[in-house]
């Protein structure tokens, strides 16, 4: 589960870069929920739920789960700050 | 668009206290302090969804008919430009976030008390949905500050 929480933060990461570079992309996802972002919403929900229930058995070694845990901070941290940066590198560039 | 705005800020600000607690209970870790998080981080997880929906609800109504060309066209445009693109895409880690929680409290509630590794699991990922929550507390200040801002310049 927290693989997969770790997969849903660089797939939102994507999917925003995405969104704001190709215009087909944008259309896709709008035509998909009516808005990008809800759009984005509902594939991240399901993407976890999918991924959780195919790595449910996997193991639960409490070192593993450090690991994988110190590998989700990290990519909160890491995937927060290039969202951040891509939007003040197209705010600053208009 | 006050109360759906009070109603977002509300419950997100309930979910940030929620999982403060959680880590506050993880410190000292016991099984009754263990108890009292998954209970945290269960209102953690329910207030945070909560605020997804009324947040996402007002972003894509009011905000977008009627705060986003003001604040747009105002002396901010980098509150939305750039705080709110953000706070809308990284706010949907939040809820994956709290879900892990409460499934790390739930899953290995006995071996939090047992294995450091369980506790310091637990323990980072509280730290870090606490810090994502008060980021998303300020920069909701930021987007009302470039609202206000631009409503200012127009009357003043």
């Amino acid at each position: 589960m927290v693989v997969s929480a770790t997969v849903v933060v660089w797939l939102i990461v994507v999917m925003t870069i995405l969104t704001e570079i190709s215009a087909s992309f944008k259309e896709f996802l709008t035509q998909l929920a009516g808005h990008h972002w809800t759009a984005k919403s509902l594939i991240s929900v399901f993407v976890f739920m999918l991924l959780s229930l195919i790595l449910k058995n996997s193991l639960e070694d409490s070192g593993a789960i450090l690991k994988s845990v110190t590998t989700l901070f990290v990519s909160v941290v890491l995937g927060g700050l290039i969202i951040f940066s891509y939007f003040i590198w197209g705010f600053l560039a208009e | 668009m006050h109360i759906l705005v009070g109603l977002h800020a509300g419950l997100g600000e309930i979910g940030a206290l929620a999982a403060l607690w959680v880590l506050v209970e993880l410190l000292n870790a016991s099984e009754a302090s263990l108890r009292r998080a998954r209970i945290a981080a269960l209102v953690a997880v329910i207030f945070f969804i909560g605020s997804w929906f009324a947040g996402g609800y007002n972003y894509l109504t009011d905000y977008a008919t009627a705060v986003k060309p003001l604040i747009k066209s105002g002396p901010l445009p980098w509150a939305h430009l750039v705080i709110t693109e953000t706070k809308e895409h990284v706010f949907l880690f939040l809820p994956f976030l709290s879900i892990i929680q409460l499934a790390l409290l739930t899953r290995f509630n006995k071996e939090i008390l047992v294995d450091q590794n369980f506790r310091k699991a637990a323990t980072y990922i509280a730290i870090l949905a606490v810090l994502l929550a008060l980021a998303m507390v300020g920069m909701g200040v930021l987007i009302s500050s470039g609202f206000r801002a631009a409503l200012e310049a127009l009357i003043l």
